[in-house]
């Protein structure tokens, strides 16, 4: 049976670490997913993904930044994908702030929470896109922006 | 020491073999966002979903 996974979730920054603390305006954050492919499911013809990036604010339970991209799975078996810039010029990194997350946009509220969520799907031909029974949803990572209001 | 040093080359490896997997990829469709995807080394995670996927359990009854 096919099988598609998130086995972790990462916040990465402009230094590469798995990072919890994030300055608003200054730091990058970039979020990023684990993921496993079964060998079957990358059998099928032209398997691909979907995947959602969400931010969650805790203080509502709501998720405040949703955002997809899809793509074919051309990675093998085990693979990462990320969104968001963390590798610079650091003028060109997605900051909390850019992925609209500053803690006075939601009333103050700093601590957030990332999670994953990835579908599959094989492109046919004639029929199109099908919809694969493989999916992910991963556990919530959460983490802090600093609410420094100084650029 | 040498442990030590052992230990950053490791870590320097896996570093350098997270650089190559990188592969850079065109901004998702709302084109806010850089995304980028590679190759990743196996998990313990990987090793037993792997296990479990390939076991195939076969039970038989037993005669009376």
């Amino acid at each position: 049976m096919p099988v598609l996974r998130i086995q972790s979730v990462q916040t990465r920054n402009q230094d590469g670490e798995d990072a919890t603390f994030f300055h608003p305006f200054l730091d990058a954050l970039a979020l990023k997913m684990n993921c496993y492919a079964s060998a079957d499911l990358l059998a099928l013809p032209n398997p691909r993904f979907h995947a959602q990036f969400e931010i969650i604010n805790p203080s509502m339970d709501v998720v405040i930044v949703n955002k997809g991209w899809a793509n074919p799975l051309s990675w093998g078996q085990y693979f990462w994908i990320s969104m968001g810039n963390n590798w610079g010029p650091s003028g060109s990194y997605t900051t909390p702030h850019k992925w609209g997350i500053h803690p006075a946009a939601h009333g103050w509220n700093e601590v957030f929470g990332f999670r994953g969520i990835i579908k599959a799907y094989s492109f046919q031909g004639e029929n199109g896109e099908i919809d694969i029974d493989a999916f992910g949803v991963s556990e919530i990572r959460w983490f802090r922006v600093g609410r420094t209001s100084l650029l | 020491m040498a442990k030590k040093q052992d230990a950053k080359i490791k870590r320097d490896r896996s570093l350098a073999e997270d650089v190559i997997s990188n592969e850079f990829l065109p901004p998702p469709p709302d084109g806010l966002f850089a995304v980028r995807a590679g190759r990743r080394t196996k998990l313990v995670g990987d090793v037993a979903l792997d296990n479990d996927l390939s076991t195939t359990t076969t039970t038989k009854k037993k005669k009376k």
